[in-house]
């Protein structure tokens, strides 16, 4: 179920009632209620899948338990294992399969041998990269006696399965979610409309502005040899804002629906696009993921205290392939390790934690140049992560550098110039916002109500009117 | 709890109000005359207003997107002066539609088709064939995920009365006849359609010129043939598919058809309804005429065809081979006019031959 489909418009009031009205006194059944929406939430796609959550959160729940009892460690270590073995295996199995299988037959080939590459017709379920990395991080808190086990299986399944974020995250951690489903849920006016305003941000970056950029990405990266170099910027300059415009879109909508039903997720953006530096950049996107892969991968491996740049490298080039099986993912992973490491020897990475600007209503030419460069920057490493293999990205980045840059671009359109006033409208209310949670967070204290009503009107009446066409949120592969 | 639900209700009712007023206003004649299949080019609305106001016709073209691709209705009455020719074919197009225009335009103008010439695409024997009962109030329904669908066709032809008889009659689902209720009740709902269709027409490059590629004839990107023919040959399978499971064509069924009740308002109201073969890629045509069972039908359907006075238009002096139909489905740009004047031919020898 999509959260900008007719369905999910009829799934979540039904789901608000029957939560604030008939299941109010009663947390388990709140929880009970929880884990059946997300079910069927999940299983509108396909309800085959439902199995794999059911499975792998089964088997981290009776590790969970085991892991509470146990203090013999050799056995902590084992039943730790079995959590990992059974995530990544999963994960391993229906998005790497036929990646490792193609890739070690053409080796093999490259090398002057022949085999015969077997491939499966493999569906990626929707969402396993989020949830797996969930429960594995449960079944890894436990284990370190950061978090403790919950004995009670419906407040875990809810929490693996907790339908905002189970297809595209924020990638909850026990710590933050787990105790929510043990305390009971008071409405709170305030974060309940606020949470409505988080949706509709949410909407609108993704209908208006995500949907409508993706026509014009996808027509340019579809047939780049068509296309002049100025052309081929604006396609690597729609993805861009695409990408974010989706997923931070998705992540709003997840907050603000959690809000509705009392809860309060991580935040997964913090305005990535105004940064200075990659270091800055790193921090402000994806954040449950890059944290994830901060507290589960880097500082075990050492951390910034020794091997700093194998351990970036390491940690960029796993975050490149948990997005996709796919040699471009990998290489985008590892141009971000460059610049990062690059960064790291030249300025060091600790600079710029707070804000840009702050308290002040624009930047200095300085930060300015530096958010334009990070910007640029970004934009040239999603060239890698949007194109469909390794030839695509070099066919591509030779078009952009051709004397053909200077001309004025032959897609640009009357419909382009409105894309370009959304997309401006969407800077600007963040830019705005920057030291605020979502883009409409502050219009509660800044406007009066006949003018927040118009508005959301407004929003409304843009998202039903000026929508793009397509459906599907980019997260939702990985 | 309450001032939240109470807000929100609130919030929900002011909203559609305003905007069910604005787009009353604003959008309403504007997306009729855009979405009426009797136009002839769906962006031209003024001369569609003019064809709106038009009590009488000389000559209809009925029938798909192949329709309006073959045929050019400025090239058809070139040598007809003071006569007028109306193109109502187009993508999306269902028998149900096109009935109840005609009907509609009846009930304005009862002279409407009196003496009138109504061309019908002949592709096969599915044309219009299946039961009137079935396909009188029907809209084009595309798949489970609504994509195509094309409710919006039927709006410019209901009234009040009609309209009910859809919601009591159509063999649409539920999901479509609700659409097509929020479609005709609901001009907030409408504008929906109408505003984003006009936004994306806004796409055509400001400078340079236009990417050949990107020029949909008849909504398949002519750039991709590989693609184009995966679709057709698809296409093709069902429909050879569909002709197979359908019971062979007796009297009796075509008596009960969709193209008799057709044929019946046409003749009532003084006009005459022909069909011509409609040029086919020849993925698409072989599908009519492989196997006993397709060869009996055609040699059955021809023959109720005479019985009922129904001419066969055959444009014989048009020669076609299959590269061209760039998208494998309509007929090139270029053809237009060729074969619009050899169809032209055969109408009037055909009216001719009558004549004498």
């Amino acid at each position: 179920m999509y959260f900008n489909s007719l369905d999910f418009a009829v799934f979540l009031p039904v789901i608000f009632v029957l939560y604030w009205f008939i299941t109010a006194k009663h947390l388990r059944l709140q929880n009970l209620l929880i884990v059946i929406a997300s079910y069927i939430f999940y299983g509108w796609w396909d309800y085959r899948f439902l199995s794999l959550i059911l499975f792998s959160s089964l088997v981290d729940f009776l590790v969970g338990l085991q892991l509470g009892k146990q203090e013999n460690g050799r056995k902590r270590k084992w039943l730790l294992a079995t959590s990992i073995v059974v995530n990544l295996g999963l994960l391993g199995f229906f998005k790497y399969f036929n990646f490792f299988a193609e890739s070690f037959s053409e080796a093999f080939t490259f090398f002057g041998g022949e085999i015969k590459s077997t491939s499966l017709n493999i569906i990626l379920p929707v969402g396993i990269s989020f949830y797996t990395f969930q429960t594995l991080g449960y079944s890894i808190d436990v284990y370190r006696r950061k978090v403790k086990p919950t004995s009670d299986p419906i407040v875990f399944f809810a929490f693996v399965s907790f339908f905002p974020q189970l297809v595209a995250g924020p990638i909850e951690r026990a710590s933050n979610l787990l105790p929510q489903f043990y305390k009971g849920r008071q409405f709170v006016y305030g974060s309940a409309v606020d949470g409505l305003r988080q949706i509709l941000w949410g909407l609108f970056k993704k209908a208006v502005i995500a949907d409508n950029c993706a026509e014009y990405a996808d027509q340019i990266f579809s047939d780049p040899a068509s296309y002049s170099g100025s052309a081929l910027a604006l396609g690597a300059f729609f993805f861009t804002i695409q990408i974010y415009s989706d997923f931070s879109g998705y992540s709003d909508i997840a907050i603000g629906v959690s809000r509705l039903f009392g809860f309060n997720l991580k935040r997964n953006f913090d305005y990535p696009y105004f940064s200075r530096n990659v270091a800055e950049f790193w921090r402000k996107w994806h954040i449950s993921l890059s944290t994830w892969f901060r507290d589960y991968l880097y500082i075990p491996m050492g951390g910034s205290r020794t091997k700093v740049v194998r351990n970036i490298l390491v940690l960029f080039i796993v975050s490149g392939f948990w997005h996709g099986a796919n040699w471009t993912f990998l290489l985008w992973g590892l141009l971000n390790a460059i610049c990062f490491i690059l960064f790291l020897v030249i300025r060091g990475n600790k600079k710029h934690l707070e804000p840009v600007a702050l308290g002040r209503l624009f930047p200095g030419i300085k930060d300015f140049g530096a958010i334009l460069f990070t910007f640029c920057l970004t934009a040239f490493t999603w060239i890698f992560f949007r194109a469909e293999s390794v030839s695509d990205v070099l066919s591509y980045i030779k078009g952009i550098f051709d004397p053909s840059i200077f001309q004025i671009p032959e897609v640009l359109s009357l419909k382009m110039i409105a894309v370009f006033f959304f997309i401006a409208t969407m800077l600007i209310t963040e830019w705005l916002q920057r030291s605020r949670e979502h883009g409409l967070e502050r219009v509660e204290s800044a406007l009066s109500k006949p003018i927040r009503w118009g508005l959301y009107m407004m929003l409304i009446y843009s998202i039903v009117w000026f929508h793009g066409k397509q459906v599907g949120f980019i997260y939702f592969q990985f | 709890m309450k001032r939240f639900l109470n807000n929100i209700a609130l919030f929900v009712v002011i909203s559609f109000t305003m905007l069910e007023l604005t787009t009353r206003f604003i959008t309403d004649p504007f997306f009729y005359y855009y979405a009426d299949s009797f136009n002839e080019k769906p962006e031209d609305r003024y001369n569609v207003k003019d064809h709106q106001q038009a009590d009488h016709v000389d000559y209809i073209f009925l029938g798909s997107s192949r329709v309006p691709a073959a045929i050019s209705t400025k090239e058809f009455i070139r040598d007809e002066s003071g006569k007028n020719a109306i193109m109502a074919g187009r993508g999306g197009n269902t028998f149900g539609v096109q009935y109840q225009a005609l009907k509609h335009r009846l009930k304005l103008y009862p002279d409407y088709l009196k003496g009138t010439a109504v061309f019908l695409e002949y592709s096969g024997t599915d044309i219009y064939t299946k039961p009137f009962k079935e396909e009188e109030y029907k809209v084009y329904e595309a798949s489970a995920d609504g994509v195509n669908d094309a409710p919006q066709l039927l709006m410019p032809h209901l009234d009040n009365e009609s309209f009910l008889e859809y919601l009591k009659r159509s063999h649409n689902s539920l999901r479509m006849r609700t659409q097509v209720a929020m479609l005709y009740t609901c001009a907030a709902y409408r504008s929906s359609y109408f505003v984003n269709d006009v936004y994306h027409k806004f796409d055509r490059p400001l400078t340079g010129p236009i990417k050949k590629g990107l020029i949909m004839e008849g909504g398949i990107r002519p750039d991709n043939m590989q693609e184009a023919m995966e679709y057709a040959k698809i296409a093709a399978r069902l429909n050879a598919e569909r002709l197979a499971r359908r019971p062979a064509l007796t009297e009796e069924s075509l008596d009960k058809s969709a193209l008799k009740a057709l044929n019946d308002l046409i003749r009532e109201h003084g006009g005459k309804l022909y069909l011509f073969r409609i040029p086919m890629h020849s993925i698409r045509s072989e599908v009519y005429n492989e196997g006993e069972k397709n060869i009996n039908d055609n040699r059955f359907f021809e023959s109720w065809l005479a019985e009922e006075e129904i001419p066969v238009l055959n444009a014989e002096s048009f020669h076609y081979q299959d590269s061209d139909f760039p998208d494998i489905w309509h007929l090139a740009a270029s053809r237009r006019d060729q074969f619009t004047d050899a169809l032209h031919q055969s109408f009037v020898n055909r009216a001719g031959l009558k004549k004498e």
